[in-house]
């Protein structure tokens, strides 16, 4: 195996990570399935695409501008989300990838089926990065969407989605305004997904509009499905398995979306939870809370007790 | 004019065939059966292998659309029935693997080209000064005109039709009534999975082309219908499978348009779900 | 107020007035308009014509997550608890009201010490302490209740709605929340409920208003209202004969 092939595969399971946590939020802390997760991925690459190759802009503020940018087109798809009854919001976001990817194919600014050719590598102090240092960059955004996912899980913002994705009446009646929520979960989402479209973008050094259709909202869907929907661990781990197992099964290669799609059944089949999640059961038994938390919350209690002089 | 509204009525025609079976499935289980494609693509994927190996038509035709009931009744059978209870995430994502399974089986097993569907109808073309259309399109709307009759008096007259209209009011109550409800569940996924079948293979002899991949537009398409319709409404499913496509064809006729016409659909879902979402005949329910 | 859905009239110029401090019951036949009533007043659905004040100031289009955070909390009929979260998670939850519409949400945590310590106090006020690390959903219905009780409590009503919170238990939950109910309300929380068990209502209420086919018919203490002829009669008109 080659450190360039290694790298590779490294650099895509890092952005499938990074999409993977973006559709986690989503779906598994917000609660609102959305299929169309590689339109925005595709906003991210192609608007970094266009601000680099079309409008001649540097790497450094085309990442700020097309994070931006699909941030905010992560809220105006999630307009949808606020009035669509919530099953359909599955329909409505299929929709949306499919008229994205058309978009992309049809409008001639965006290069149609051909895409868009020669993404400039970013540089810094005008040195152009290896394919090696890039791997590293990737590898530190990484690390910081992690981090920053892992700080939110352990706010009011997380439990307000929470409290969303159990029951939008119940969330409305503790004060979480659904509206607001929504859109909050796309707009991160929708940054995420962005990053790794840049990522990607300046990766691959081309974008097509094919690399952004509705069987890779699949992909995505399977990578936080197996690791486990709604936890912090399992998309991380979905996104290696779905990455590195076609490579793995080398001899399996044509057979990628058929191993998806027995996957996605299987799991929703045997266990639901995914990999972390069931791992998790075993584990602690069926307890929502962690038991760290716990813990916490016991010593807490506790010393109350003790002041109220039990 | 003429010319556009008889191809709206063929195009319409093939939305009947899918919406019909999603219709029954939503209204019943209330699960969005992506699967429904799968079925759509195998009934004319599996016809033409037939009529390849040399069966006449109707056998060919017969045999695809047993196999397709079959396939339907093995989904639910098989796979929704045994989550059903587990919210409204895993049948929809489980329904989504088993789609993404079958395109892929089509493609291993037939490959992922195009290929015709070469076989001799019986009718004649329709040819007149402003109107052309095919024996094939005829085909099409003779047949639908039959299934859309047949399906009316099985659903108004039959008592499994009634048993089928009060699960799709209300699955709890039905059973409570004692109705098998299993029965009729199963029922529903046996017809609707045989008519998207007979509906692939109609598309694919009017297109004169079949393909693995050849349910998902349709089908995402045939959503909509489901959605313009009023979810569950066989009725509406069909009116709205006329409308849809009458639009479609006349708004890329007259106006031109930047984007495919399946585009124009799925804008049009989307802008229905958010500012129409009971559908076009839907009751208001909050 | 008023309210029709499509040809049905809801509720047909209902008037109410609760004052600062009383338990007031709201009482009336199935479809009444009781429910439709608290939905109008915690703004799930605006009302067709007519006023809603609270503290003073109109409600009348303020989301309902708005009218939360001034102080208004309710229950559900049937029960809405956030079933995969614990039991403290959903008090948690509560406790976030004020939190959420800032961007404090992006900062604080809930299991800090001060949100878990008030957490940790109303649930030992329901005495749901033992189920604190439980998912909410697996609980039996009367505990559910209590859930959504300690969760709207959470919230730091001034006015509490319950919806049937006794419907479904059994003599000793329903005594149960009747203790509870009278704690919260002397720790000066207005109560406002829904209920058809008589034995409960009577026991709690001061005031008791009777909806049929909504519209007010009756008002008044427990004494009067049992004995109040249309009452009786609209009741007898219906199933609800006990
Ligand atoms: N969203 C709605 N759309 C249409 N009709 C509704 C809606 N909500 C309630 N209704 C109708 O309004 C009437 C009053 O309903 P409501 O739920 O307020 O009754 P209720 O007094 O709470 O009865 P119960 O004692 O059975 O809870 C009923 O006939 C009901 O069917
Ligand atoms: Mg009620």
């Amino acid at each position: 195996m080659s450190l360039d092939y290694f790298l590779t595969v490294s650099v895509f399971s890092m952005i499938n990570m990074i999409l993977a946590l973006s559709l986690n939020i989503l779906i598994g802390y917000a609660g609102q399935v959305s299929l169309g997760h590689a339109a925005f991925f595709g906003i991210g690459a192609y608007a970094s695409a266009i601000l680099t190759v079309k409008l001649g802009m540097g790497y450094w503020p085309a990442l700020l501008l097309s994070v931006f940018i699909s941030g905010l087109i992560g809220l105006l798809l999630g307009l949808p989300a606020l009035r669509v009854r919530e099953d359909f919001l599955v329909l409505a976001t299929i929709g949306v990838n499919f008229v994205v990817v058309s978009i992309f194919n049809y409008v001639k600014f965006f290069g149609g089926p051909y895409g868009i050719l020669g993404l400039p590598r970013p540089s810094l102090f005008g040195h152009a990065f290896t394919t090696r240092e890039y791997a590293l960059y990737v590898f530190l955004w990484t690390l910081v969407v992690v981090f920053l996912v892992h700080y939110l899980s352990n706010t009011y913002l997380k439990l307000g989605f929470d409290a969303l994705r159990e029951d939008e009446d119940a969330a409305e009646s503790v004060g979480v305004s659904s509206p607001r929520y929504k859109m909050y979960a796309f707009a991160i989402a929708g940054l995420l997904a962005g990053l790794a479209g840049n990522l990607w973008a300046h990766y691959m050094t081309v974008v097509f509009p094919d690399n952004f259709s509705f069987p890779v909202s699949i992909g995505i869907l399977t990578m936080v499905v197996i690791g486990g929907v709604g936890t912090l661990v399992g998309p991380l781990i979905g996104a290696i398995i779905v990455t590195i197992l076609p490579e793995v099964l080398r001899f399996a290669r044509d057979y990628r979306m058929l191993i998806y799609g027995l996957i996605i059944v299987f799991t929703m089949f045997f266990m639901p939870k995914g990999i972390v999640g069931s791992i998790k059961g075993l584990i602690f038994g069926d307890t929502p809370l962690g038991k760290k938390r716990v813990e916490k919350v016991r010593r807490i209690a506790g010393a109350q007790g003790r002041i109220a002089g039990r | 004019m003429l010319q556009n509204i008889v191809n709206a009525l063929v195009l319409g025609s093939s939305y009947v065939m899918i919406a019909v079976g999603l219709t029954l499935v939503y209204g019943i289980l209330k699960i969005l059966h992506i699967a429904h494609a799968g079925i759509y693509a195998f009934g004319a994927l599996f016809a033409v292998y037939l009529c390849e190996i040399g069966l006449p038509l109707v056998f060919a035709v017969t045999l695809s659309l047993i196999l397709s009931a079959l396939l339907g009744m093995i989904i639910y059978k098989g796979f929704y029935k045994h989550v059903l209870d587990r919210g409204r995430i895993v049948p929809l994502v489980m329904s989504v693997g088993l789609f993404a399974t079958m395109e892929d089986l089509y493609r291993l097993m037939w490959g992922p080209y195009k290929r015709p569907f070469d076989v001799y109808i019986d009718l004649p073309d329709v040819m007149t000064m402003d109107l052309y259309l095919s024996s094939r399109g005829l085909l099409m709307l003779i047949v639908t005109a039959v299934v859309i009759v047949l399906l009316y008096l099985l659903l108004m007259r039959t008592k499994l039709g009634k048993s089928l209209r009060a699960c799709s009011n209300d699955l709890g109550l039905a059973g409570a009534f004692g109705i098998n409800t299993d029965r009729s569940v199963a029922f529903a996924f046996l017809i609707g999975s045989s008519l998207a079948a007979l509906g692939g293979i109609l598309v694919g002899l009017y297109d004169n082309t079949v393909y693995p991949t050849m349910g998902s537009v349709p089908s995402y398409k045939a959503f909509v219908v489901v959605v313009l319709g009023g979810f569950g409404s066989i009725r509406g499913a069909v009116v709205a499978s006329y409308i849809l496509a009458l639009v479609e064809t006349f708004v890329v006729y007259y106006f031109g348009f930047l984007l495919p016409r399946d585009a124009i659909a799925f804008l049009t879902m989307i802008l229905l779900l958010m500012f129409k979402p009971e559908g076009l005949f839907g009751k208001v329910r909050r | 107020m008023s309210k029709r859905f499509g040809g049905l009239q809801a509720l047909k110029d209902v008037s109410l007035d609760v004052e600062v401090g009383e338990i007031r019951a709201i009482i009336g036949p199935n479809g009444a308009g009781k429910t439709t009533l608290f939905n109008i007043i915690n703004g799930f659905l605006r009302p067709d014509s007519g006023t809603i004040v609270f503290d003073g100031k109109s409600i009348v289009g303020v989301r309902p997550s708005e009218i939360a955070k001034r102080g208004l909390a309710r229950t559900f009929q049937i029960v809405k608890v956030f079933s995969s979260l614990s039991v403290l998670e959903n008090v948690l939850a509560g406790l976030g009201v004020d939190i959420y519409p800032s961007l404090e949400a992006f900062q604080r945590s809930p299991f800090a010490k001060e949100y878990v310590e008030k957490a940790w106090k109303i649930i030992e006020t329901l005495g749901i302490e033992k189920y604190a690390f439980v998912a909410a959903g697996t609980l039996p219905l009367g505990l559910q209740r209590k859930v959504e009780v300690a969760r709207a409590l959470a919230v730091k009503p001034k006015l509490l709605l319950l919806d049937e919170p006794v419907s479904g238990l059994n003599d000793l939950e329903t005594q149960e929340m009747i203790d509870v109910v009278k704690k919260i309300n002397q720790s000066g929380v207005t109560v406002l409920f829904i209920e058809h068990d008589m034995h409960f209502t009577v026991n709690i209420a001061q005031r008791i208003t009777v909806l049929d086919y909504g519209v007010k018919i009756a008002e008044g203490t427990p004494e009067e209202i049992t004995k109040d002829s249309r009452v009786i009669e609209a009741y007898l008109g219906s199933e609800e004969v006990a």
